[in-house]
């Protein structure tokens, strides 16, 4: 099987509990560090999947940061080619894009553990099956998406609705970090806290972020790593 | 110089007029075995069948034990049927004396490979059973047939979670293999880490665990890792693997003073440490570019007032640890020696000196493994908890003072009081961030 390649959007990125989780899954990896301007776009007959992570920038930002339109062209490829997709944050707002939909601000700005609720269709998901009705999922964002054409939904939540969906039978998305483990999440809240008050734009002191980290990040994780166990098994399937 | 393992490899029974120029029989070794074991820096003595006395006796020189290839193991031995049609070179007291040593080695954790025909000895030695002619076995793909002198070359799809990948840390291996026998229920106590694509179980190796029995390693392969090693590194780690673990078992056995450990000193804190670490830290982020996740001030260095081996300890958190050759070369470069590290499959190691002394460890582990999350939670606990700290340095300077030139007995006596305050530190972070 070809490795899976990892999309870096951003400086402080640091790709969750992927690594481990794809590494014992048996798949290998490879970088493209999208936001450095030296790194050659891979070919994607190189790979057997991509994984899209998150950004502090937003598609609103797409004429002066190049980077964006650069992924965003990999994903219209990865989804046309069938090589399976997995957007994750940003990552999913990208996917929409890609596919000719909008990408808006979102109603409400998430921040830290918030429940998504999993319809029907996400039951037989290959991929996404495993998040329950009410499993508090991390976020942190303040862009949505409309669903793009083909799209189906496959969780919802009361701030945002559009939380998880799959595109055809080869891309999925999460607008939450399936992917962020604790020390991921620490690091975002410490280097955040220290230019922007947090309670103040996003609605959360860091202290409450802590708190529900401290609650609910062991669960996360352990979804997370089984969204990139299944991710990898589509993945061996198809190559 | 550091201490070379001897490493004991079984022989085959050599027929009438098989040793040159004389009427007898006697023992032998294929020779690329002996070079791949050489290569790897070990020295090698043979042990031949007919060989009398009680395994511990016979194992008793020795650092590692290497089981090679040859022909067929009594079919007695697992149940199979002695009549077969297929069966070649079956060697009973070959077969005893291998099982009996493998056993000794399981027993007295003496780290050991075994090789092909060694690989079925293993199984065997552990309770499971082979198909006696892999040809006959539907849905199978080339294996080699040995008494045809056909061999194949088939990829092996490595499980993530063994010794085969620490050791080499690939996940498809290009094997040479000529077999017709293979394993078919695997022994009690054994991993199946590695199959072709049809299925077959190309390795096995005893299952321990990692965290307990960190320094074991009993490693079996079908195929002939000898045949390709001189030139593909991830077969010729397989000896490199067992060199090493010899090596260290070899440096802590009971010696006469003799070149076998090393001495060294505990220095007392030092603040310029930090600032070391962000130096190195800059070269390595560098170096190693968009394959690092995170760089982190590890070990007793990293603790402010904890007296330590002046060697400043640095963790570097990758994206994946395969291929080798996305960061070995460039540690390289910096002036690193790595030494794979075969029992953890999350981990490899590297080091640089100045001036002939030790300056800087480097372990380079998979991001978010236990590896990395076991030694960031130990660093944190003891800057948080200044008694557990001050514990650990009283400990460490006991050990200096008793073992000044035996650092291996020092690394050692300190491992049970790492290893309660990681598991206290582990189970503190998965409560609370």
């Amino acid at each position: 099987m070809e490795p899976i390649l990892l999309v870096r959007c951003d400086a402080f990125e640091t790709y969750g509990v992927a690594p481990s989780a794809l590494a014992a899954a048996g798949a290998t990896t490879r970088i493209w560090d999208a936001v450095d301007p030296a790194a050659e776009r891979p070919d994607l007959a190189d790979a057997s999947g991509v994984v899209l992570f998150g950004s502090t920038s937003n598609v609103e930002h797409a004429d002066e940061r190049p980077f964006i339109k650069e992924v965003a062209d990999l994903t219209h490829e990865a989804v046309e080619r069938g090589v399976p997709f997995l957007g994750l944050c940003f990552g999913a707002q990208i996917l929409a894009w890609a596919l000719g939909a909008d990408v808006i601000k979102a109603r409400v700005r998430e921040l830290g553990f918030e429940p998504i609720r999993a319809l029907p269709a996400a039951a037989d998901d290959p991929v996404l099956s495993h998040y329950g009705d009410g499993d508090p999922v991390f976020h942190w964002h303040e862009d949505t998406f409309e669903l793009p054409e083909g799209a189906t939904l496959l969780a919802t939540s009361d701030g945002v609705p559009n939380q998880a969906y799959r595109v055809g039978e080869t891309a999925w998305a999460t607008q939450f970090h399936a992917e962020v483990d604790a020390a991921e999440a620490e690091m975002w809240v410490t280097e955040a806290s220290a230019e922007q008050d947090l309670e103040q734009t996003w609605g959360k002191s860091p202290a409450r972020v802590r708190e529900e980290i401290g609650l609910h990040m062991a669960g996360h994780e352990r979804r997370g790593r089984e969204t990139f166990r299944r991710f990898v098994e589509v993945a061996r399937q198809r190559s | 110089m550091s201490y070379r393992p001897l490493v004991a490899v079984v022989a085959y029974h050599l027929g009438d007029d098989r040793v040159a120029r004389w009427p007898h029989g006697g023992y032998g070794v294929p020779g690329p075995y002996l070079e791949c074991l050489r290569r790897a820096g070990a020295r090698t003595a043979i042990v031949s069948p007919g060989e009398d006395g009680p395994p511990e006796e016979l194992l008793e020189p020795f650092d590692g034990l290497l089981l090679v290839g040859g022909g067929d193991i009594d079919p007695a031995r697992y149940g199979g049927d002695a009549r077969d049609g297929h069966l070649y070179g079956v060697e009973p007291d070959r077969d005893e004396l291998e099982i009996q040593l493998l056993l000794e080695a399981d027993r007295i954790r003496l780290p050991a490979l075994c090789i092909c025909r060694g690989m079925q000895v293993m199984n065997v030695a552990f309770g499971g059973t082979l198909y006696p002619n892999l040809p006959d076995v539907p849905g199978m793909i080339e294996h080699g047939v040995p008494v045809l002198d056909t061999q194949s070359l088939h990829d092996v799809e490595v499980e993530h979670a063994s010794r085969l990948f620490a050791t080499t840390k690939v996940s498809t291996l290009a094997a040479t293999s000529h077999h017709h026998q293979g394993v078919h229920r695997v022994g009690d106590g054994l991993l199946a880490s590695g199959r072709t694509s049809d299925g077959l179980v190309e390795a096995i190796e005893r299952d321990h665990d990692l965290d307990v029995d960190f320094d074991r390693w009993m490693v079996g392969v079908q195929w002939h890792p000898e045949d390709t090693a001189s030139d593909d590194p991830a077969q010729q780690a397989l000896f490199d693997g067992l060199a090493l673990l010899a090596r260290v078992r070899g440096s802590k056995a009971e010696h006469h003073g003799i070149g076998r450990t090393r001495a060294y000193a505990i220095a007392e804190p030092d603040p310029a440490w930090p600032g070391r670490f962000e130096e190195e830290a800059a070269r390595l982020q560098v170096a190693l570019g968009a394959q690092v996740v995170r760089i982190e001030h590890i070990g007793s260095t990293s603790v402010p007032g904890l007296a330590a081996k002046p060697i400043v300890d640095i963790s570097v958190g990758l994206v994946s640890m395969e291929p080798r050759g996305g960061y070995v070369p460039a540690l390289v470069d910096l002036g690193y020696r790595t030494v794979l590290d075969p029992t953890d499959p999350d981990h490899e190691f590297a080091s640089r000196d100045l001036a002939g002394e030790r300056r800087f460890n480097v372990h380079l582990c998979l991001a978010g493994s236990r590896f990395e999350r076991r030694h960031l939670a130990f660093r944190d606990w003891l800057r948080t908890h200044p008694g557990d700290a001050a514990a650990y340095g009283k400990l460490k300077r006991e050990l200096a003072a008793t073992h000044p030139n035996d650092v291996h007995t020092y690394t050692d006596g300190k491992t049970g009081f790492i290893r309660a305050i990681e598991a206290q530190a582990l189970a503190a972070a998965s409560r609370a961030v």
